[in-house]
């Protein structure tokens, strides 16, 4: 059973798509991480995962049970950190703990917890009012382990963190993967998520642009590629049945100040080049070529320009 | 128990907030106040007339109001503030959290109520005496459930909303509407039905149209339960006002259904259940981001 399984979830406010027909499939003691530029739709997703807000189509399920339903009782084995929550500044960070530890019927020792994250004694037992932003964020970290959850979904837990309260955040990441626990966790800084993550997923613009494991990502297996290839002439037959093929994302014809036209192709997979080639070959004639694998950076670069665009 | 954990951090909060308190006093300074005057104003007052006075301006006025506002923020408050994901991320489902603040915030401004109840019995106690409990008991039953009414208005209006802002003018409006505009409303409804105003003596049609506000059942329940009171004279003299107290028990006080107790028991239920209701249906499916 896996932890999180989505298809084709999609959310819609109005005319306006946020999330789109987006697949993740996140198993239990592996570490995902949900990387995207702010605005993506990585919180409203993670919030159709919490039942937060419900998907306009698609389904999600955690857990193997549908968010629609049951999402009460699924909340017993998953703990959370939502986007940015307000604490109760009145109520010291024990309370809340044991709030969550008596709403979780668990048995956990909340000052465990607070030792976890690094909450000294003292500070653990003083209104949350009083604590800095880094202090927050560590009691929101220990919020989300009461009760030994399956199921870890973090949106953006290193938000307000120093340094050391990252190293600490990784830390505690990778010991809950151990024990058995999914970790879905949110970032739209790359550094952050490459570190700890097994997979990876990168939302653009709503779309799930790149998805899989990590490693292969980094040593270019399978990576995407960027193909440069210059030509005599550029037709729209020739346009057509690039287009055509599978591997194909994107094609368009550049003009070029010097030697003929040029086309821009987009592969998904660095394994269709060849086969682009002969393509481009059967309806012009081929002068040169580059291709250009694109790296994690660059394709998650590229996605925050295009965003802030 | 999920809604009993709700409503229990839900008093702890108001007790830490000092909203229990604040509360606590308003009603009871206005309560106090109004028994003071009467004490003072009347000669030689029975406990029974100032058993009447129970009923007053800290029941009719300040009551709905404060009602509404230890409510209106229940549910649209911690929206704003994203608490809401925090207690939605543990095992709390919305129908829970809806009920857990109906209740918790019930029994605050119920301990309120009783403590000014209280206070005021003890006033007419030490200064002239004794008043009949039983009826008094009754009343404050029904009050008590008018709290539980105004504030699932509150609640379910704070379910509904959007924002704070939208959640505090559609209250202010619905106690407008229940307090000035509701006998122009009564009135209308008379005048568009029979193409007059009603006498001094409405049919009884008229007066359960006029005891579906929450707010005239409960004060005919005063009417229902604590003693008549007697005419009371007024007589304004060079030397100033003064009231004394007459035999005379005033006219025109037909018993009808509307003085039923079942009846203002089910006028009062049906405010607690509806808003709860459609405050539900609303949250349930509200996207919350």
């Amino acid at each position: 059973m896996s932890a999180i399984r989505t298809n084709d979830l999609t959310k819609q406010y109005g005319s306006q798509t946020v999330v789109s027909k987006i697949d993740i499939e996140v198993e239990s003691g592996e570490v995902y991480g949900f990387l995207g530029p702010n605005g993506a739709g990585k919180s409203t997703t993670i919030a159709m995962l919490l039942s937060y807000v419900h998907p306009t189509d698609g389904t999600a399920q955690v857990l193997g049970r549908d968010v629609r339903e049951g999402s009460a009782e699924i909340k017993h084995r998953i703990g959370v950190l939502p986007e940015q929550y307000q604490l109760y500044d009145r109520l010291t960070g024990r309370k809340h703990l044991r709030f969550a530890i008596d709403s979780m019927g668990a048995g956990d020792d909340p000052d465990a917890l607070a030792d976890r994250v690094g909450l000294a004694a003292t500070a653990v037992r003083r209104p949350v009012g009083e604590y800095s932003t880094g202090m927050k964020q560590r009691l929101r970290i220990a919020l989300a382990l009461v009760n030994e959850p399956d199921l870890l979904v973090l949106d953006e837990p290193s938000s307000g963190l120093d340094p050391a309260g990252i190293q600490l955040l990784k830390e505690i990441v990778l010991e809950e993967r151990d024990r058995g626990a999914a970790v879905f966790f949110s970032s739209h800084v790359l550094e952050q998520v490459e570190e700890v993550s097994d997979r990876i997923g990168i939302l653009v613009d709503g779309e799930l642009r790149m998805s899989g494991d990590l490693k292969e990502l980094k040593s270019g297996i399978g990576a995407a590629v960027e193909l440069e290839v210059e030509i005599d002439a550029v037709s729209q037959e020739l346009l057509t049945a690039v287009e055509s093929l599978e591997a194909v994302t994107g094609c368009t014809a550049i003009d070029s100040d010097y030697g003929g036209p040029s086309l821009s192709i987009s592969l998904s997979s660095g394994t269709a080049k060849a086969e682009v080639l002969r393509t481009v070959e059967a309806h012009s004639t081929v002068e040169d070529f580059t291709a250009e694998e694109q790296s994690l950076e660059s394709l998650f670069e590229e996605g925050v320009a295009e965003a802030n665009r | 128990m999920t809604v009993v954990d709700i409503a229990r951090k839900d008093v702890a909060d108001a007790v830490r907030s000092r909203a229990l308190w604040v509360a606590t006093a308003i009603f009871l300074g206005f309560i106090l106040l109004a028994q003071g005057i009467v004490l003072a104003v009347v000669e030689n007052p029975d406990p029974e007339l100032a058993a009447r006075f129970l009923e007053g301006p800290a029941t009719e006025v300040v009551l709905p109001i404060l009602g509404l506002l230890v409510g209106y923020q229940a549910i649209v408050g911690e929206r704003e503030t994203g608490n809401m994901k925090f207690l939605l991320g543990l095992p709390h489902s919305r129908l829970d959290v809806l009920l857990g603040k109906f209740v918790g915030r019930t029994a605050v401004l119920s301990v309120a109520v009783l403590g000014g109840f209280l206070a005021a019995i003890g006033m007419i106690a030490a200064t002239i005496g004794l008043p009949p409990l039983a009826p008094i008991a009754a009343y404050v039953l029904f009050v008590v459930l008018s709290v539980a009414a105004i504030v699932s208005i509150a609640v379910g209006i704070s379910a509904v909303a959007e924002t704070r802002t939208r959640a505090i003018s559609v209250a202010i409006g619905g106690y407008l509407l229940a307090t000035v505009l509701w006998s122009y409303v009564v009135d209308g409804l008379y005048y568009a039905v029979t193409r007059s105003l009603p006498g001094t003596d409405p049919p009884t049609w008229l007066a359960i149209v006029d005891h579906l506000n929450p707010l005239t059942a409960m004060s005919t329940s005063a009417d229902v339960f604590l003693p008549e009171a007697s005419q009371i004279a007024i007589t304004a003299t060079e030397e100033g006002v003064s009231a004394t107290q007459t035999e005379q028990t005033p006219s025109g006080t037909a018993e009808t259904l509307v003085h039923e107790p079942l009846f203002l028991v089910a006028v009062l239920v049906f405010w607690i259940a509806l808003p709860l209701a459609v405050g539900y249906l609303r949250f349930r499916d509200a996207d919350l981001s």
